[in-house]
């Protein structure tokens, strides 16, 4: 896009290129280095920017959550200790101001969704595609074209509502591990527990979705022939 | 595993499993790529387990228009914030720490955890406060029971009944009693003898109807009795 900053262009392809390990941007960033720290951001905005969206399901909000983590990740990245996990320590900032964030926003504020201009969402061969059915007529939605976003929107409005029956660290292992496929060690250091404990905190929130699902919304389940 | 790919079998037996949490992620990611290909095996899956439906709500590639400006933005407030001069020292382990009490107070358990243990203490409390009162009583309500302290009590027992009483002339503060009780028991009339009231710590008020020439009231109050 011709409209990115340059620093996107350095990012990738620029005096950074040959810095392929995390360590040395992250070395950089601290020693106050701003297009290191700018190819830090450019290389996790994506994965953060969602995790803040499935918490407050509002793109505006979660560009913004985005942006407050990595100007606070600015902030205490000289602080980051040598050998720790750098990803698990940034994504639980944004878990944080995530759920600051939506606590401060007014409960029925105008939200706007980006589930029309997402492309290649749920991608092929990545955990978090098992679904698909639609409503009622249980169609895929890859070959519904146009209502394949009304269709996500509709998802995403279900899990936001049933989502407020689960407690933070339910809520935050299941949208890591069962939406954003991130294998179940790396949860657990986001979290700060064990991997036993976010299996236990998934199982949970499973069970109370599925309550959740067969109650109000059953259209959404499909029905299988015996 | 590799046949978890291609085979609809094993991909349903691995979804069927009572232990499908402990699947690897490895083998969680064979199943979902399976299942991302096969209709069927997608189907079943939600049916059985609902909460799979949620799992199409995972974040794709984003229109790069979409960061337009992020960037640009994020550095301005960097450069802002590296121009301000520094803010204290005290003044930043202040923010510090009332951040991470604020991060601590969003992660901590819900109410009912903290909850349980304060209704123990409160039902501890109010039991030990109603079985063992006497524990935050002060001491005797009135001097008059130490003085006419029963036979059968400890200490003492220089008291009988029928025997001369010796009751302090003032309370313990100095100030003269409400009811001379010694010259009560032992002046005119017929007031009750301990004997008859049956115990040595009573208390006999007696009450004359002067005009009348009625029969005196005698009141007896006995501190020793505790219900």
């Amino acid at each position: 896009m011709s409209t990115a900053p340059p620093a996107i262009d350095r990012a990738h392809g620029g005096p950074y290129k040959a810095l392929v390990t995390e360590t040395d941007l992250v070395e950089r960033a601290a020693a106050g280095d701003l297009d290191a720290f700018t190819a830090l951001v450019d290389s996790r905005r994506e994965r953060v920017f969602w995790i803040a969206y499935h918490i407050v399901s509002d793109a505006e909000l979660a560009r913004d959550v985005a942006q407050e983590v990595f100007l606070r990740l600015y902030r205490v990245i000289r602080r980051f200790r040598q050998g720790g996990r750098f990803d698990a320590w940034l994504y639980r900032i944004t878990l944080h101001l995530a759920i600051d964030a939506l606590r401060k926003e007014r409960p029925h504020r105008q939200t706007t969704s980006l589930d029309d201009l997402v492309e290649g969402a749920a991608p092929t061969g990545e955990p978090g595609t098992g679904a698909g059915a639609g409503p009622a007529t249980g169609a895929h939605p890859r070959h519904a074209g146009a209502s394949e976003g009304l269709h996500r929107r509709e998802v995403r409005r279900i899990f936001q509502e049933l989502a407020g029956r689960l407690g933070r660290k339910q809520r935050a292992a299941f949208i890591l591990r069962e939406i954003e496929g991130m294998p179940t060690a790396e949860v657990a250091a986001i979290l700060g527990t064990t991997e036993s404990t976010v299996r236990n905190h998934i199982l949970q929130a499973r069970r109370i979705l599925q309550k959740g699902l067969r109650a109000h919304y059953p259209e959404y389940i499909p029905r299988t022939r015996r | 595993m590799a046949d978890l790919l291609d085979d609809c079998g094993a991909c349903r037996a691995r979804l069927k499993d009572p232990n499908r949490e402990f699947l690897s992620d490895a083998d969680r990611r064979q199943v979902a790529a399976h299942m991302a290909a096969c209709d069927g095996c997608r189907r079943e899956a939600t049916a059985a387990d609902p909460a799979l439906l949620f799992m199409a709500l995972r974040g794709g590639v984003l229109p790069e228009q979409f960061w337009d400006g992020f960037d640009r933005s994020l550095r301005t407030r960097i450069e802002a914030e590296t121009a301000r001069p520094a803010p204290a020292r005290v003044a930043v382990r202040l923010a510090t720490w009332v951040a991470g009490a604020r991060a601590a107070i969003a992660w901590a358990p819900s109410p009912a955890i903290w909850a349980a243990p304060a209704v123990m203490v409160l039902v501890l409390g109010v039991t030990v406060g109603v079985l063992r009162h006497d524990l935050f009583m002060p001491g005797p309500r009135s001097p008059l029971v130490e003085a006419l302290r029963p036979p059968y009590a400890p200490p003492g027992g220089t008291i009988r009944p029928g025997a001369a009483l010796n009751v302090p002339a003032r309370t313990p503060g100095g100030r003269e009693w409400g009811v001379p009780l010694p010259a009560l028991l032992s002046g005119a009339g017929d007031p009750p003898t301990l004997e008859e009231v049956a115990s040595p710590s009573a208390r006999v008020y007696r009450f004359d109807a002067t005009d009348s020439g009625a029969e005196p009231i005698y009141f007896v109050v006995d501190e020793s009795i505790e219900f």
